[in-house]
């Protein structure tokens, strides 16, 4: 699966859509996925971590496709929990991302996985949670200030 | 004391203000940057703070105060809401020494609960 396929799944865009390529997929079970680090900075574990969550996503939604958030509902992470990061990944690697699927309940969906460069492990997800919300449950401010009425001068 | 230094294992480039720091606690303001170009693409007319956002935000908070340490796990972190862009941000972080645990608040309310490991002295 290349990237155009995986936009249709998804609702991340760049910058932050952050995985390339789905290499296996096997139906509510497991994910292998990849991303190539472009540019000239190392990636931050936080992005690491978005890059594998946004796999799993892949894997999560990839028969119940996403791409519009303002429609199709917005992807809320719930926990993490056990994330273990091993050394940076470097400008111009491909990060190889390793996802299972535990449990699926309803729209709420535990998966656990790593992250490898070549055979070296730089991150292991002991479990994550999400699960998916209507776009009008959230932002409360934004909705409150959209609603309010205008001062007048 | 504010930093500007973005260390570059981070991946935001909000504002973290320093507003308390003893041996037991850090204390930071944080304004998410609305120029991060990354709010284009998380997501399209619906710009919405990632959640590893939030862990980032107590991570740097951390580094601020002590740069020389090495993050080796997020132990948890535990979600409670969403954040809008406009939210000002409290970071507190309790603890000493490899482990770290963070509450971050938006006007008292607290959105997420992150607990950091740090890379021991003898690791």
């Amino acid at each position: 699966m290349e990237i155009d396929e995986i936009r249709r799944i998804i609702p991340h865009r760049p910058p932050l859509l952050l995985v390339d390529r789905v290499h296996e997929l096997v139906p509510r079970r497991r994910l292998v996925g990849s991303l190539t680090v472009t540019g000239d900075r190392l990636l931050p574990a936080a992005l690491l971590l978005e890059s594998w969550g946004q796999a799993a996503l892949v894997l999560i939604r990839h028969d119940r496709p996403m791409p519009d958030v303002l429609t199709d509902g917005v992807p809320v992470a719930g926990v993490f929990e056990q994330i273990r990061f091993g050394r940076p990944v470097r400008p111009g690697e491909t990060v190889e991302h390793r996802v299972e699927l535990i449990r699926l309940i309803a729209d709420t969906a535990f998966v656990r996985g790593e992250s490898v460069v070549g055979s070296e492990v730089v991150l292991r997800v002991g479990r994550l949670v999400g699960a998916m919300r209507p776009a009008t449950s959230l932002r409360p401010t934004a909705r409150v200030r959209a609603t309010e009425p205008k001062e007048s001068t | 004391m504010v930093t500007t230094v973005i260390p570059p294992e981070c991946a935001t480039t909000a504002r973290i203000e320093l507003t308390a720091a003893t041996p037991d606690e850090i204390v930071a303001r944080v304004r998410p940057d609305r120029d991060d170009p990354a709010f284009a693409g998380h997501y399209p007319g619906f710009p919405l703070l990632p959640g590893v956002y939030l862990f980032d935000y107590v991570h740097r908070t951390v580094l601020a105060a002590d740069p020389e340490l090495v993050l080796t796990e997020l132990v948890s972190c535990r979600f409670l809401r969403t954040v809008d862009l406009d939210d000002e941000l409290t970071v507190t972080v309790q603890g000493t020494g490899s482990r770290r645990s963070g509450t971050v608040t938006v006007d008292g309310v607290p959105v997420a609960e992150v607990v950091l490991h740090y890379q021991d002295g003898e690791e």
